[in-house]
């Protein structure tokens, strides 16, 4: 093959460019610390990583869904064991009130002590959790418990309580097609746990024996009845606890994948790196002779 | 005396060729470095003898009697077998360089792999109306959903608009190529006519015709013209089977500034009787120009369209479940939440976001005077896992695809127009191989006809001291 200067030249300044562009890829990727900073360079990997990096944000969306979830559940656990430990104490009041060899005069003391005691559960019944009662249902606005007083106009009327929300079960979602409801349903149960106090608490004031054992009774079921709820609720709080765990692994293993995917091997980069320097500095070398080179022109005399 | 002068013609009309080969030496090595340049060489015969009736020849029969040397023409080193396909080749690499290019241009404004991408966005939405559905109560939360449900809107806006303004750079580009495509076939007509004239002087135009070569190279890069020389030495040039260049006179090619028609319907050759867009197929075959155009018409547009398909499925979808749920009043159903025609348009509802209360008009609840259900929150957070679209794809799978197949493109662009550019490398190094200068070759021609002229000034001296001898020492004797 006849070969011309200017062939030489050519093949040099190619050389020397691939050899550069190469070199300078490896320096973005290295410094990148990415495999691929556009899809088009490696169109299926960043497929794989973009939908990976789409169910990393959902992961973490339901992750703080269930969360919350989890908080709500917790909040109301709180309040109903508080109304547990207060029905309690009204039934220890009442059975010792129960006794017959008490008189009016320490009858009468209990009853201000479990009327006390109302007042707290009310308050219990009445707990907010950020800005939303947590036993109104789907009213949430709107206060769920009152003590409506006795009417003196109407002949036999006691005091009672008034339930203002309507029982709607609040759905969350934990995680994808999964739901589960964060509220219980606490008028029955809590209704009847104020009625019996406050029927005990009557029964003492006026020094009613019968109706003292009667009010026992009520209160035993009634506390029965918030143990249930309670039991309820717990049941439903393992699952969400199980599933925000689950939603943590989720996480976790999609994010390793992704850095799988996505992340380059620093030391593989660097040696690929070094070597392609190498490279470089070989080809330098070599379109310097080139370049250098002398022709006959400077030999012929 | 005869053989004397005509000796001393020979001598000089040798001497006179061998400075016409020496300045040949010195115009190749003088333009080594031109671009398109091939290399030239004279052409040495032997000049036609002439028959010498002698005495010493038989039967008197003619001998037959040596003349010299002639030039008998330059001789310019192209050889068409290397040109035409490397031609060919230029212009699909040119193709997909140019195609390559465009793409690349078009995967910029469509940022999906950094945190501003159209994916983020749609999840970010989903989630917004995930969190509303635990507490669809809060404002925050509400205001979350608006503000995310804006900026989804507005990436659509972004992507659509920063598409059209790539057709635009394109547009202008394809303007600037066709007016280049005009100006180098003037060009190449008026060369034709010079070529033609010298030649006519039985001349060789050796130089005009590396020039035309070059810009025939040219046509062929962006393009994908094709050449033919006609036995007078004039060539015709054709893009895409229609004559550009015949003779002295050219055909011009009209790019029309229609911004919403196919870039294709745009392009037509003025000679032609105007016909409506579409019915002309004037597309050029090769060359950047066919990859712009292929970009502008094919790829841009599905792009758009995806994008515009994208967004109404989005609209209608997020639009029925919006309208079915309940606003924070518990009783009104909401309204639409998106309106707009496609994805440069698509907004958020301006009646929301003008109301008095934009964040009460989120229609959260699912259920009548329900404040604290989030059950149409929930609803609409959940499309993020439905496939609605064609194909059963999520909208975010939809997208993902869409975006991927244009990476898949740009590869494939890329990589036929590096392989096009090494075979069109070779096919160059052919071409050079054939007619380039070598500089050494050129350094041993000089030395030869140097030599050579150095023997023949000495054959003039000693023809000169045998005409010395007969002019002034003949017919002394005995003086």
């Amino acid at each position: 093959m006849r070969v011309t200067n200017r062939m030489m030249v050519d093949n040099a300044i190619q050389n020397m460019q691939s050899s550069l562009e190469k070199l300078n890829r490896l320096q973005g990727k290295t410094t990148s610390g990415k495999q691929f900073e556009k899809v088009s360079e490696d169109p299926v990997s960043a497929a794989f990583s973009l939908s990976l990096r789409s169910s990393f944000q959902t992961a973490q969306s339901y992750s703080t869904a269930a969360s919350a979830a989890g908080d709500w559940m917790a909040a109301s656990d709180a309040a109903l064991g508080q109304m547990e430990s207060l029905a309690l104490l009204a039934l220890n009041k009442a059975r010792a009130g129960a006794t017959d060899s008490m008189g009016g005069d320490e009858r009468k003391a209990y009853a201000v002590e479990i009327k006390e005691l109302v007042e707290q559960a009310l308050q219990e019944a009445n707990t907010k959790f950020q800005d939303s009662y947590l036993f109104s249902g789907y009213q949430v606005r709107t206060k769920p418990y009152q003590i409506v007083p006795e009417d003196p106009a109407v002949p036999d009327d006691a005091d009672s309580v008034r339930y203002d929300g309507d029982g709607g079960t609040i759905n969350r979602n934990i995680g994808p097609q999964q739901l589960v409801s964060v509220n219980v349903d606490s008028q029955m149960p809590f209704v009847a746990l104020f009625d019996a106090m406050l029927a005990a608490r009557d029964a003492l004031q006026t020094n009613d024996g019968d109706g003292i054992r009667t009010a026992v009774g009520r209160l035993e079921d009634a506390m029965n009845g918030i143990t249930n709820l309670r039991g309820d609720l717990g049941s439903r709080q393992r699952a969400v606890q199980a599933a925000v765990k689950k939603l943590e692994d989720q996480q976790f293993s999609i994010e390793t994948l992704l850095s799988e995917k996505e992340d380059l091997s620093l030391a593989e980069a660097i040696s690929e790196l070094r070597h392609q320097e190498t490279t470089y500095q070989a080809v330098l070398e070599v379109s310097q002779r080139t370049l250098a080179m002398t022709s006959l022109f400077d030999y012929l005399r | 005396m005869s053989p004397l002068i005509s000796g001393m013609n020979l001598v000089l009309r040798a001497m006179l060729a061998h400075q016409e080969a020496i300045q040949t030496v010195e115009h190749n090595v003088a333009n080594a470095n031109v671009p398109g340049y091939h290399r030239q060489e004279v052409l040495f015969a032997a000049s036609r003898a002439h028959p010498a009736p002698g005495f010493y020849s038989a039967a008197g029969g003619p001998g037959q009697l040596g003349t010299g040397m002639d030039v008998e023409g330059v001789r310019r080193y192209k050889l068409e077998v290397y040109d035409l396909p490397y031609w060919r080749t230029l212009g699909e690499a040119s193709y997909w360089n140019g195609r390559n290019e465009a793409l690349e241009r078009v995967e910029t404004a469509l940022p999906e792999t950094g945190s501003a991408s159209l994916i983020t966005r749609l999840d970010e939405f989903w989630d917004g109306w995930r969190a509303l559905s635990s507490d669809p109560a809060d404002l925050v939360l509400r205001a979350q959903v608006r503000d995310r449900s804006v900026a989804l809107a507005t990436a659509f806006n972004q992507r659509s608009n920063q598409l059209q303004d790539v057709r635009l750079e394109l547009s202008t580009r394809m303007g600037s190529l066709v007016d280049e495509i005009n100006q180098t076939a003037q060009h190449i007509a008026n060369l034709n006519e010079e070529v033609a004239q010298v030649l006519g002087q039985g001349n060789r135009p050796n130089d005009l015709l590396d020039q035309r070569d070059r810009l025939i190279e040219r046509l062929a890069e962006i393009s994908g013209a094709v050449s033919y020389e006609g036995p007078d030495g004039q060539v015709s040039v054709s893009i895409g089977g229609h004559a550009l260049v015949v003779a002295g006179s050219t055909f011009t090619l009209n790019f029309h500034n229609a911004p919403g028609e196919k870039a294709s319907d745009r392009l037509s050759w003025s000679a032609d009787p105007p016909v409506s867009p579409g019915q002309l197929d004037p597309a050029p075959v090769g060359g950047e120009l066919a990859g712009l155009i292929g970009v502008y018409d094919q790829d841009i547009q599905d792009q758009l369209d995806g994008l515009d398909s994208l967004a109404a499925a989005l609209r209608d979808k997020v639009n029925t479940a919006h309208k079915q749920g309940y606003i924070a009043d518990g009783v009104t159903h909401g309204l639409d939440l998106f309106v707009g025609t496609g994805a440069a348009t698509l907004a958020v509802n301006p009646a929301i976001t003008g109301a008095a209360q934009p964040l009460d008009l989120i229609a959260a609840s699912g259920v009548d005077g329900a404040i604290g259900d989030g059950s149409n929150a929930r609803k609409i957070a959940e499309f993020q896992a439905v496939a609605f679209l064609a194909g059963g794809r999520t909208v975010s799978e939809t997208y993902l695809a869409q975006i991927t197949g244009l990476g898949q493109s740009i590869k494939l662009a890329k990589g036929n127009g590096e392989a096009q550019q090494l075979v069109s490398a070779t096919l160059r190094q052919q071409r050079e191989s054939a007619s380039g200068v070598s500089l050494d070759e050129e350094a041993a021609n000089l030395a030869k006809y140097q030599r050579t002229y150095q023997a023949l000034a000495r054959l003039m001296t000693s023809l000169d001291e045998m005409m010395d001898q007969v002019i002034n020492g003949m017919g002394r004797a005995g003086r």
